[in-house]
């Protein structure tokens, strides 16, 4: 925020005597018409004189104190006395004396002791107060090129010194004295610093940001040593640490310098500081994120407090306080009344809301008949209706919601306790009627679109949503709806209550807003579960949750991770443990099946191997590993773009040289699982009416093939298995889709396909590619005719030019094609193992077999049934007839003759 | 040497800020404390103004209580509205003459204790009681 240039250093100052350009201050900020400075020397004396001030001010206030005592005991003994000898204890005369006498001098005593505490309060010099101009632009307000002497008005001294608060003061006498012990002339922002570390609320910060405090300290203390030779220089970075903390507090509108702004400003002003805070994980921004954090602790309590005290003198029953109200045990039957609730402390406090909340306001203020709050399931309806109830209560509201009461109609109840023909309508006008004449209700409905085509018998054609909107209409009664994006455009749009009532759209809080609301719950779930979480632990969680949750909104679905990993946590650890990042994601990465957080030593050996553990399961094909291995570390190195999907593959190549083992490699490697793969025969959509099948159907509540499964599982590999006989329109969805990482499906919901790795096969042009293989032209020639000429009639450029890689798969050389004949007896021997058979073949066998299975055309397709013909048969007749037992040893032969050695019985 | 005359001249100006302290005392009473204890009293009495509700029941003098708007119901609840006035206005007004009191209290108490203390010295030969 604060760069050095802003603060002046007067270069026109001489060596002796006074200077007029900078008022002797040497180095000063002008703010407005005020010029700031930094004056206080640290040296024995000063400290002493401190101390011995702050000792005697006290014992002056001691010494008052006892006379104050003392005026009361002798006003008491005297009336003792009075009481004894049979006074008159009413008659002024008796009121005489010498006791009197100490009794009005300690009052005096007593009145200079109040203005003393009271002067001292009122009497602090307080940091420039920002209301005159504009918080926001300092920059503005600061004229770093004027002098002294070019400012037009006359300029206000202040000294930084006389704004420090109490504990800031005293934080400074303690770094002066670490400097002193230290062997250092003064105090560098180093020792600041450390003695910061010592500090109550410092410490909660750190424990909140996760940082071990010890090893901290001794990072600093080696600092400390290291910079120790460093000259001072003539503006030194503890007084651009003190000037930046006075902006801190004048941009928060402090009227002190605290504790806090002082942590702020040396993560502003001293490099080492801020290289310290990032070799532990965190940045400047973290910081000050925490410090609101712990504010917002005391801003809810605080906010508790003045509710429940302002909401004494809400009455409790159906009558307001003008006692225009009536009671309404018809409508009590059927709802719930918020405001009592909220009078009684049951509601929760909102946070982020407020403007959501003052747009309802001014929608109440002209002469609307109330809203319809429209968002999804779980972003807030319900706690912003608790906030107004809140408010209510505490009648902080508009005077058009002031000394009414909020009441939120249960449909259900109203119409599972209509048995007889009409009757819901009928109760509804009686509920209505009761409303009307009360006149101080404000009338919640909740998911609203639930009165649109309920009528309780078939003989009326007027629903309930016509007989709710005709009584808004005619009488003025006010209500709050709330109900989904989707079942407004479904129910509401076209309905008669939608004329009446204001939409307010409610979206999803933004990463700023979630984080807070998230911090304000954290309180909460401390206290029940006696764990703490990290700051770290609460941004991971709302990050994961945005990229990797999609069929839930913010913020319910981070403060379900919230509380699931509190209960982790406290399960795991026990008692009295902090929630990192890594427990956040060690949960989300359960729920979504992927791996995510930091990268385990295992793991990165894995991914840094990838190449050799693909090549387990397919032989060849180099190119194509690669480029799959070096996109599978780009996306769990959070390289990639998370708008699109992981990656977008295209494998070109004839049939049967491992394109789709490949694929089923990547999803087991990457998923875990090869049924996270989603299989498409792109054969099957040959048609352009295929389409609906894919996205489904218009109007039908069905999703289709590909968005279901999508939507289902986000977190999988999607094979289009020959994507070139798909219809055109088709690959037209798929450019959107690789692009965007988005679809909308029929009804209109978007799926997410971000966290997918999109793999297409093609066989086309596989004449070509063989052809040019077996003429030994070179791979990368072959790929740029395969693009610009070959691919034409099957993919149009822009479609090729989505994929992040297109990938030519060679065919097989007969050397590979043994390799590979090696691979699938593996699969037999294993299959025997679990007979307690031995299995085993010769190498002729191997080299026979593959000749056999070796086709140009047809890759390593015949080399299975081979296997299949010569060993598969063979033994199945073998195991049938008995003829090979438990332990026998079998040896595949040339020939495919199979012999089998007995093993000895018991 | 040094040191010692270091603490003389902090215990002299430690000695001259108290005695300054002293002289400023009456004069503050006087101002700035009179202002912050006549704002301290005013609050108060607003404070209860809102609390007693007395601004609702003004407004809604004429208007029916308990939604009865026949001319019978009326005409009760104008009475009725009008006796809980009256006592509240009572209350209100004991609750403005203890502020004006504690205000009033401030302005005279350092007379009264200057005024007690003359006629309490020895020299006036008041006897101790009892």
């Amino acid at each position: 925020m604060l760069d050095k240039s802003i603060i002046i250093s007067c270069d026109k100052c001489p060596s002796d005597g006074k200077c007029s350009s900078c008022l002797d201050h040497r180095n000063y900020v002008i703010l407005g018409n005020y010029l700031i400075y930094w004056n206080r020397e640290y040296s024995d004396l000063s400290v002493f004189t401190d101390q011995i001030r702050k000792t005697i001010k006290v014992i002056i206030n001691l010494i008052l104190i006892i006379f104050t005592a003392l005026g009361l005991i002798a006003i008491f003994y005297h009336a003792y006395l009075l009481k004894v000898t049979n006074k008159d204890l009413l008659l002024l005369n008796n009121w005489q004396g010498a006791y009197l006498l100490v009794f009005w001098v300690s009052l005096m005593f007593a009145m200079f002791l109040f203005y003393r505490l009271k002067r001292n309060r009122f009497n602090f010099e307080k940091v420039v107060n920002s209301n005159s101009f504009d918080p926001g632009s300092i920059s503005s307000q600061i004229s770093a090129n004027y002098g002294v002497n070019n400012q037009k008005e006359k300029l206000t001294e202040k000294n930084i010194y006389d704004v420090l608060s109490g504990d800031v003061k005293k934080l400074l006498v303690k770094s002066w004295f670490l400097s002193k012990k230290k062997g250092s002339k003064s105090i560098t922002s180093l020792h600041l610093f450390l003695s910061l570390l010592k500090h109550e609320s410092v410490k909660l910060i750190f424990s909140r940001l996760g940082i071990n405090k010890d090893s901290f300290k001794q990072k600093i203390e080696r600092l400390i040593e290291e910079r120790e030779d460093i000259k001072q220089k003539e503006l030194s970075d503890f007084e651009v640490t003190m000037f930046n903390a006075y902006l801190l507090a004048y941009k928060s509108m402090s009227p002190h310098i605290r504790i806090n702004h002082i942590l702020t400003a040396l993560g502003l002003s001293n490099e080492d500081v801020v290289e310290l805070f990032l070799d532990s994980g965190v940045s400047v921004d973290q910081i000050n994120n925490v410090i609101t954090w712990v504010k917002l602790r005391d801003d809810l309590r605080g906010r508790y407090k003045r509710y429940k005290a302002r909401s004494i003198f809400k009455p409790k029953g159906a009558m307001n306080r003008s006692m225009t109200a009536i009671a309404t045990p018809f409508l009590d039957r059927f709802s719930q009344d918020m405001t009592y609730l909220a009078k009684m402390g049951y509601l929760d406090l909102n946070v982020a809301r407020d403007n959501k909340i003052e747009e309802i306001y001014r929608i109440i203020e002209t002469d609307n008949n109330g809203v319809i709050l429209v968002g999804q399931p779980g972003v807030g309806k319900d706690s912003i209706i608790e906030g107004l109830a809140n408010r209510m209560a505490a009648e902080e509201v508009p005077k058009h919601l002031q000394d009414k009461r909020l009441i939120s109609l249960s449909l259900s109840s109203l119409v599972s306790k209509s048995s007889v023909e009409g009757q819901v309508e009928s109760n509804l006008l009686r509920v209505m009627n009761e409303i009307i004449r009360s006149g101080n209700i404000i009338l919640i409905i909740q998911d609203i679109h639930n009165v649109v085509g309920v009528t309780s018998a078939g003989t009326e054609n007027v629903d309930l949503s016509e007989v709710l909107a005709d009584v808004i209409a005619k009488y003025d009664v006010m209500i709050i709806g709330t109900t989904t994006p989707n079942d407004y455009t479904k129910y509401l749009e076209r309905n008669p209550l939608s004329a009446n009532l204001l939409k307010v759209d409610l979206p999803e809080p933004n990463f700023n807003e979630t984080v807070q609301i998230l911090e304000a719950k954290t309180f909460a779930i401390e206290n029940k579960y006696g764990v703490y979480f990290s700051y770290q632990a609460i941004e991971r969680i709302v990050k994961l949750t945005s990229n990797y949750i999609h069929d839930r909104f913010q913020p319910s679905k981070s403060i379900k991770i919230l509380e699931e990993v509190a209960v982790m946590v406290r399960k795991a650890k026990g008692k009295n443990h902090l929630v990192t990042a890594g427990d956040v994601s060690k949960i989300v990465s359960e729920k979504v099946n992927i791996p995510l957080g930091e990268v385990s030593a295992s793991e990165s050996d894995k991914l840094m191997n990838l190449e050799e553990l693909i090549h387990k399961r397919i032989i060849g094909q180099h190119e194509a590993v690669k480029m799959v291995s070096s996109s599978l570390r780009r996306a769990r190195a959070e390289l990639r773009d998370e708008s699109k999907p992981i990656t977008n593959l295209l494998f070109l190549g004839p049939t049967g040289v491992g394109k789709t083992e490949l694929a089923k490699t990547v999803s087991q490697i990457f998923f875990n699982s090869e049924d996270s793969m989603i299989r498409l025969d792109m054969s099957e959509y040959q048609e352009r009416t295929s389409i609906a099948r894919l996205i489904g159907m218009e109007g039908s509540t069905e999703g289709g093939v590909l968005t279901e499964a999508i939507r289902k599982n986000p977190f999988s590999l999607l094979l289009l298995d020959e994507i070139e006989k798909a219809h055109p329109d088709i690959l037209n969805i798929f450019l959107q889709v690789m692009d965007d990482g988005r679809l909308t499906d029929s009804s209109g919901r978007t799926i997410d396909f971000s966290n997918c790795i999109i793999i297409a096969t093609s066989n086309a042009a596989a004449f070509y590619i063989q052809d040019q293989v077996a003429l030994g032209t070179d791979l990368k020639e072959v790929k740029q005719n395969l693009l610009q000429s070959e691919l034409r009639p099957y993919f149009k450029p822009e479609f090729l030019n989505r994929f992040s890689g297109i990938v030519l798969f060679k065919p097989l050389t007969p050397k590979e094609i043994e390799q590979i004949t090696v691979l699938m007896l593996k699969k037999v021997t294993k299959r025997l193992e679990n007979k307690g058979i031995h299995f085993s073949a010769s190498e002729e066998a191997i080299k026979e077999l593959a000749e056999i299975g070796f086709s140009k055309e047809f890759g390593a397709r015949p080399l299975a049934r081979a296997i299949q013909q010569r060993v598969d048969n063979s033994l199945a007749n073998f195991l049938l007839t008995g003829k090979i037992g438990r332990r026998d040893k079998v040896v595949l032969e040339r020939g495919g003759e199979i012999r089998i050695e007995k093993a000895k019985k018991f | 040497m040094k040191i010692r005359q270091g603490i003389l001249n902090i215990l002299k100006l430690i000695f001259v800020d108290l005695i300054l302290e002293i002289i400023y005392f009456p004069l503050w009473w006087y101002s700035s404390g009179l202002y912050r204890t006549g704002v301290f009293c005013l609050q108060q009495i607003k404070q209860q103004w809102n609390n007693m509700g007395l601004a609702i029941h003004f407004k809604f003098l004429f208007k029916p209580m308990y939604a009865q708007r026949d001319f019978a119901g009326r005409v009760i609840s104008f009475f009725a509205r009008l006796i809980q006035l009256v006592f509240k206005l009572v209350v209100f007004l004991i609750f403005i003459l203890l502020f004006l009191l504690i205000f009033l209290l401030w302005i005279l108490l350092p007379i009264i204790i200057v005024w007690q203390i003359t006629i309490n010295l020895p020299a006036n030969g008041i006897p101790y009681a009892g």
